[in-house]
């Protein structure tokens, strides 16, 4: 039982991370219906400029968290500037044949710059972050996953909801057509999905690098780890990708705790699958899919 | 005398015979046989060990691209699981070489097979789904390929991988 309650907690954390990662994905694919293959590289590129702000610059950490988000903001503004709007109305294959180049441009950036190997943050969470519930222990990552996890979709959901950009997005998101001719800047809406991708890309890759440390490989693997969650929850549900991020960590880290941990990375991909072929478009997405 | 052909100044074509044409022009034609005259009968005895083996290398890559060809070419389904057949066949040929002992020549057309095999497995999906989520499945179908191969240590011995036994071409070397 006392297992049983750890992964848990440990399933719901690491959910919310996917989840969190996922949601960037899910806004840009919302907007600009793009599926972005570099977002692992987004998630490395923000843990590896934290890093080297961190130990490199010796910046206290607010400050290079903070700076860590300004700057991937303004890498998803450029991403969108130089590589993605050229290629607005061109054919699928084109689009993912980009973002699966930009993957390779940007992995094999921070092996040139980072190297392969594992880095660490030096600890800078309090150890009174950690929280003790009876029998049960939440490592201070956990928790601080916790905490930026809510934090984030709070803030995330008062923007969709209240601010005239976040409505502008859903806006696009809905029906583009209907939004042009309404007035809405809809490529000021794909450029700020991606700046938004990226910042939130960015910092599930910090949290995840005080998890597991920071790793080319680990992070951009779990770049792709994001689509067994949105198809699960809905390729165009933000909440949907909440949901299916928490759904795919307890599905992980029950099979690697219950049956072996070897299976533990594949069966998100068993699962997208099984997925696919029974409920194409998920727990929450839109149905419009078209049977071939 | 026949009429050399060019580049048409647009597209002509009238027939799937006209659009699967190699050879547009008769100098295309021309120059791709003096390449492969120079490749085969030129390059084997000028260039270095190592660039033989990048040539190689650029073949085999080749080789992997036309079968992607087929796939996103003429069928207009993206695939991304390519790399993971690419393994099985290599397994297949490897294990069939090494266990059974099976010569070059039946070995490279059986792997063939088995990895069509498993290709309809994973072409399954592509029954009920395109464009996106096809791409996405496909993707789902490396990992898994990729995770059986190393998981089944019985047949394809891990993560240690097999060697194969190198045939003799040449005595001299």
């Amino acid at each position: 039982m006392e297992f049983f309650l750890q992964l848990l907690v440990n399933g719901v954390c690491i959910g919310l991370l996917y989840g969190i990662s996922a949601m960037g994905f899910v806004m840009i694919f919302k907007s600009s219906s793009v599926l972005n293959f570099a977002h692992g590289e987004l998630l490395a590129l923000g843990a590896f400029f934290f890093l080297s702000l961190v130990t490199w610059a010796q910046l206290p950490v607010y400050v290079a968290f903070i700076l860590t988000m300004i700057g991937c903001f303004i890498l998803g503004f450029l991403i969108e500037r130089f590589f993605l709007r050229p290629l607005i109305g061109e054919k699928l294959i084109f689009v993912i044949m980009l973002t699966v180049g930009l993957a390779a441009m940007f992995k094999g950036f921070i092996l040139l710059v980072w190297g392969g190997n594992l880095h660490t943050y030096p600890e800078f969470l309090p150890p009174s972050m950690a929280m003790q519930f009876g029998s049960i222990y939440v490592a201070p990552a956990y928790s601080a996953t916790l905490i930026i996890s809510v934090v984030f979709l709070i803030l995330f959901g008062l923007f969709f909801k209240k601010s005239s950009q976040g409505i502008y997005m859903r806006s696009v998101a809905d029906n583009q057509k209907a939004a042009l001719s309404l007035g809405v800047h809809v490529r000021r809406v794909f450029a700020l999905s991606w700046a938004i991708a990226a910042l939130v890309a960015c910092m599930s890759g910090i949290v995840l690098g005080i998890i597991n440390g920071v790793n080319v490989h680990d992070l951009s693997s779990i770049g792709l780890k994001v689509f067994p969650v949105v198809i699960l929850g809905g390729l165009d549900s933000i909440g949907g990708a909440i949901i299916g991020g928490i759904i795919i960590g307890l599905l992980e880290t029950f099979t690697g705790g219950y049956l072996s941990p070897s299976l533990r990375d594949v069966v998100p991909y068993i699962v997208l699958v099984f997925i696919l072929m029974v409920k194409p478009y998920g727990l929450f997405g839109l149905v419009e899919i078209e049977r071939v | 005398m026949k009429k050399l052909s060019f580049h048409s100044c647009g597209n002509y074509r009238e027939t799937y015979e006209q659009e699967l044409n190699i050879f547009e022009t008769d100098f295309g034609r021309l120059w791709m046989m003096i390449f492969l005259g120079v490749l085969f009968f030129v390059a084997p005895f000028v260039l270095s060990p190592y660039m033989l083996y990048i040539l190689n290398t650029i073949g085999i890559a080749a080789i992997a691209a036309i079968g992607l060809n087929i796939l996103i070419g003429y069928t207009g389904q993206i695939s991304l699981g390519h790399g993971a057949f690419f393994g099985v066949g290599a397994y297949a040929a490897a294990i069939l070489a090494t266990r059974l002992g099976v010569g070059f020549y039946l070995a490279i057309p059986a792997a063939g097979i088995i990895t069509a095999l498993v290709g309809m497995i994973f072409g399954i999906p592509s029954g009920r789904l395109k464009g996106l989520y096809l791409t996405i499945a496909t993707l789902a179908g490396q990992f898994i390929i990729e995770y059986v191969l190393i998981q089944w240590e019985s047949l394809t011995k891990g993560t240690m991988g097999i060697t194969c036994p190198l045939r003799k071409y040449s005595a001299g070397r």
